[in-house]
């Protein structure tokens, strides 16, 4: 989707959503909640936070609407910046409570070891990198896909191209990328299914 | 081989992905939502929620170069839209609500149309029922309703001017909203015709074609009643240049439309027509 058309549909969310119509509502969470809903599942690790944390973004974008300034960025990227925000409040409030609770208990918090967060950020890394060296139309695709949490039909709409485009540029880009990944000495990982 | 090499990638993404948000998740959000703030039941406002869309749209892509352009009339765009949010204000105020001030004319214009929309919203028909000042060069008070009406038409004339002064093509509302405004200012319309001392006995039949377009029959005296009259012209243009028309942005000449029958009647009701905008 090109900028001044994604622009265009902010400015028109936001218009709808300071009218208190709740399909606007339905719109953008349709549109942004798989982005808003990934980021904080990162953050917080937990389904069930980042699930409280895209709730409070939404409702908190329901009630002032009117905050969300398009000229300055996109509502994708304000919603994910509200859901951020309540995910690392929700992270703080959990970690106090840990702290308190491990007095109680008279014992160390167990937590992942340090190799077991290495291994993997190495390996997430090495794909982040590849995915960014992709060529751009199949990075896209796949960011939107992968990252964004997209389905086939959403990532068509985002880039403005028809499904079927959408499609083979994913399998172009998923093929590329396992080429590179391969070729850089990584085996083949665990294979789920995309979205 | 391909199909393999596709799902292992699926599968190094993996460690990076996260799935999407659960379905049932989708309801919770929309439910505490509209626990926090009830979502608004009427569509009086639909036309101005759309052309407030469209005008913020346009504002916000401006150069501070286009900001100072000259309009139609001579104004700058920055001046045109400190002049719709003056308008804007005058019903607000009618209205009881009072807005901060600002200096910049687009930040202005975006938190008054804000207020608006947010109090349409949240008063409901005691609202919309209520008296506000009209802008134009006659002063008027109709209720809120009628006023959100003009109030569309007027910030799509004013979206109509800046993209003329910025070079951009001109959009026409959607059909439905359209078609709202141009009622809007054919119910006026016979009563205008009186004002000018042009008003008689007899309809014009107004045939407005494309999109948002209808057929119309419209009285030229306010006084008589439409039924039964006889009608003694009838006026052919498309629906998007009456509206421009009615705004003043359409020249009356006696080419501007396709007119059949009792032609001093015709022009009688184009050049009243086109003293409705509000400027």
């Amino acid at each position: 989707m090109s900028d001044v058309r994604s622009h265009a549909d902010d400015v028109r969310l936001r218009a709808m959503l300071v009218a208190a119509d709740e399909d606007a509502l339905t719109e953008a969470y349709d549109r942004h909640a798989p982005s808003a809903y990934a980021l904080a599942a990162r953050i917080t690790g937990d389904p069930c936070w980042a699930e409280d944390a895209v709730q409070e973004a939404f409702v908190e974008l329901w009630r002032h609407p009117e905050r969300f300034d398009p000229h300055t960025g996109s509502l994708r990227t304000w919603l994910c910046m509200l859901a951020r925000r309540r995910a690392i409040d929700l992270l703080r409030r959990q970690s106090a409570q840990r702290v308190h609770l491990t007095r109680l208990a008279g014992q160390a918090p167990v937590e992942p070891t340090v190799e077991d967060d290495v291994v993997g950020a190495a390996q997430a890394k090495a794909v982040r990198e590849c995915v960014r060296d992709l060529p751009v139309l199949y990075r896209d695709a796949i960011a939107l896909a992968y990252y964004y949490g997209l389905s086939y039909r959403q990532v068509a709409v985002e880039l403005g191209v028809p499904e079927g485009t959408a499609k083979s540029r994913l399998r172009s880009g998923l093929r590329l990328l396992a080429e590179r990944m391969s070729a850089a000495g990584y085996s083949a990982y665990e294979v789920v299914d995309a979205p | 081989m391909h199909v393999e090499l596709a799902r292992q990638a699926a599968g190094w993404l993996a460690l990076t992905h996260v799935a999407p948000p659960p379905s049932g998740l989708r309801s919770r959000v929309l439910a505490a939502a509209v626990a926090v703030r009830p979502p608004s039941s009427g569509s009086a406002s639909s036309a101005y929620v759309s052309q407030v869309a469209a005008f913020g749209a346009l504002i916000d892509s401006l150069s501070p170069s286009q900001w100072s352009a000259p309009t139609v009339d001579g104004r700058s765009v920055g001046d045109l839209v400190l002049h719709l949010a003056g308008n804007d204000g005058n019903v607000l105020a009618d209205l009881g609500t009072i807005v901060p001030p600002r200096r910049k004319a687009g930040a202005l214009w975006r938190d008054q149309s804000d207020l608006l929309l947010r109090t349409v919203a949240q008063g409901g028909d005691d609202v919309l029922a209520r008296p506000v000042r009209m802008a134009g060069k006659v002063p008027a008070r109709r209720p809120l309703r009628e006023a959100l009406t003009q109030r569309a038409f007027e910030t799509w004339i004013h979206q109509d001017d800046i993209r003329a002064a910025v070079a951009l093509p001109l959009v026409a509302p959607a059909p439905s909203h359209l078609a709202r405004i141009l009622g809007f200012g054919l119910a006026l319309l016979p009563g205008a015709i009186d004002a000018a001392g042009r008003g008689r006995a007899g309809t014009v039949r107004l045939a407005l074609s494309g999109p948002g377009g209808a057929e119309h029959v419209v009285g030229l005296s306010a006084r008589a009643a439409a039924g039964g009259t006889p009608c003694l012209a009838e006026v052919s243009m498309p629906a998007d240049r009456f509206g421009r028309l009615m705004a003043g942005r359409v020249p009356v000449t006696p080419s501007v439309a396709a007119v059949s029958g009792d032609r001093a009647a015709a022009l009688d009701l184009l050049t009243v027509a086109a003293t409705l905008g509000c400027e």
